[in-house]
């Protein structure tokens, strides 16, 4: 593909180290970690274009709330309750690849894009704060903002879902261009690697970028039910996001960092001796 | 939801275009889009602005295939992958966008041209989305960063136009187009960034000589 993602490159076979888990007296295993692998009680939000319930590849979406940018209002932001449409595809992308993964979580749309493109970071601060509000388990974050201006505000909330065990999956952007809340140390931030199989994942223990993913040619869900053959780093954190959320749903008392610790030990790049301390 | 809103023109020029006919700005981006095309070997290069309302996109320029019938076109945000791209900032490569059943698909049957993969990059000032760089069916790999330079070299051109008493639109500019000597500095902004790009391969780096030779032409001798 042309240009590839920003960031995709560290996960490169020959650049990715082995990583050493922490070597507890009972290795981490899938069937402990995901249990049934179903996902079942946990509430995941696509903070993103909207979902498509119609979509085959979504099956149906439990909860909806649009946030619209509205000068008059006092935080400029309103929140619409009810159903929405997807208004590029990109959303139903996202929630289908997570429904895939983890074919039971409660799905629901954030839709933080709108007519108008202005406010567009207290809009998708709103998201957040909707999904801080919500009891929401795992959010995914095909978008990032970039202006340093906006650093503060959305450090603190991703601050907020730390220690609220509110796992933020967060894509990195696809140019190398400022990127938040990915490049907060508290989320999962991702990127895209050249795997293809859903179940594989790297850690990356240098940074920025933690996780890669599938997002190179991948078939995502798009909208009008079809589907298209894209590339992003936006398709390799709902990836991620899958995962965690099996986890959550096996654990559910696990912090966001126990999360980390369990997905890092069952990385494709992960070794039970040598590698580099993670 | 709205059915799909076909796109239409602005106010028609004679060639059925709203098209800033002489504009410096408009035909230097022509120009690029000319040469990203070839370094590309693409089907298609084209630059849209968001429109001042924040409610469209307007091409202001393409080169290649539909070309002709693609500047002055308008289009809602709120389609297709050049407005998800406007709307949300992320880059997207979508090797095959027949899926996309919508608005996109209405918008290229009108230009003439389907394409089967586009890549489109958001252009940026300040830190603000102000349009996209739109990529259609490139046969050349672009190595890392290149199309970042790209569309940062074309977001660059258009402030410097809007620094003067016009800016770039898709209707006829109104007010005074950028000046010779605002081209000539952001083209030596531009040059001094060459060397910083010679790592990245012979083909950016080629395109952004290119790039340089297309600024230096339209300037003249300076």
């Amino acid at each position: 593909m042309m240009d590839r993602p920003a960031y995709s490159e560290q996960f490169a076979d020959d650049r990715l180290p082995h990583v050493r888990p922490i070597g507890a007296p009972c290795p981490v295993t899938r069937d402990w970690a995901f249990g049934t692998g179903s996902g079942a009680g946990v509430k995941v939000a696509v903070i993103d274009s909207g979902v498509d319930a119609d979509h085959p590849d979504v099956g149906h979406v439990d909860g909806y709330v649009a946030l619209e940018y509205a000068p008059d209002e006092p935080d400029g932001v309103v929140a619409v309750e009810g159903r929405h449409d997807d208004l590029y595809g990109h959303g139903t992308a996202c929630a289908a690849i997570i429904r895939m993964l983890a074919p039971e979580v409660e799905l629901y749309s954030v839709r933080v894009l709108g007519e108008r493109l202005t406010g567009k970071v207290a809009v998708f601060a709103a998201g957040l704060e909707w999904a801080l509000a919500n009891g929401v388990h795992v959010a995914n974050l095909s978008l990032s903002a970039h202006r340093e201006q906006d650093v503060a505000r959305l450090h603190a909330l991703a601050e907020r879902a730390y220690f609220q065990d509110l796992m933020m999956v967060s894509a990195v952007n696809n140019q190398r261009v400022p990127s938040y809340p990915s490049q907060f140390s508290s989320v999962f931030s991702v990127a895209a690697h050249e795997g293809r199989d859903p179940e594989s994942w790297d850690y990356n223990p240098a940074g920025p970028v933690e996780w890669g993913a599938p997002g190179l040619d991948v078939e995502v869900a798009w909208s009008a039910g079809g589907r298209i053959v894209a590339s992003g780093n936006s398709f390799a954190a709902p990836h991620i996001a899958g995962q965690v959320a099996r986890v959550v749903a096996a654990h559910p008392h696990l912090s966001v960092f126990q999360v980390k610790t369990v997905l890092q030990a069952l990385a494709r790049n992960a070794c039970s001796t040598g590698g580099v301390d993670a | 939801m709205d059915e799909p809103q076909d796109a239409r023109p602005t106010s028609a020029t004679s060639s059925g275009h709203a098209r800033a006919e002489g504009s410096p700005l408009a035909d230097l981006l022509e120009d690029l889009m000319r040469t990203a095309r070839a370094l590309l070997g693409a089907a298609a290069c084209s630059v849209a602005m968001i429109s001042d309302d924040r409610r469209e996109l307007a091409y202001v320029a393409a080169a290649g295939e539909g070309a002709d019938a693609v500047v002055g076109m308008r289009i809602p945000v709120t389609r297709g992958i050049a407005g998800f791209v406007a709307a949300s900032g992320q880059s997207i490569t979508v090797h095959d966008v027949g899926a996309d059943q919508r608005f996109e698909r209405a918008t290229a049957e009108r230009t003439g041209y389907v394409p089967s993969a586009m890549t489109v990059v958001p252009l940026r000032s300040g830190g603000d989305v102000i349009g996209v760089l739109s990529i259609l069916d490139a046969t050349v790999d672009a190595p890392e960063g290149a199309l970042g330079e790209l569309a940062a070299t074309v977001s660059r051109f258009v402030d410097a136009s809007s620094q003067s008493d016009g800016g770039l639109t898709s209707e006829a500019t109104a007010g005074a187009p950028p000046t010779r000597a605002q081209l000539s500095r952001a083209s030596r902004e531009l040059s001094e960034q060459v060397s910083a790009c010679r790592d990245l391969g012979e083909v950016a780096s080629g395109m952004v000589a290119a790039i340089l030779h297309t600024v230096a032409e339209q300037l003249g001798a300076d």
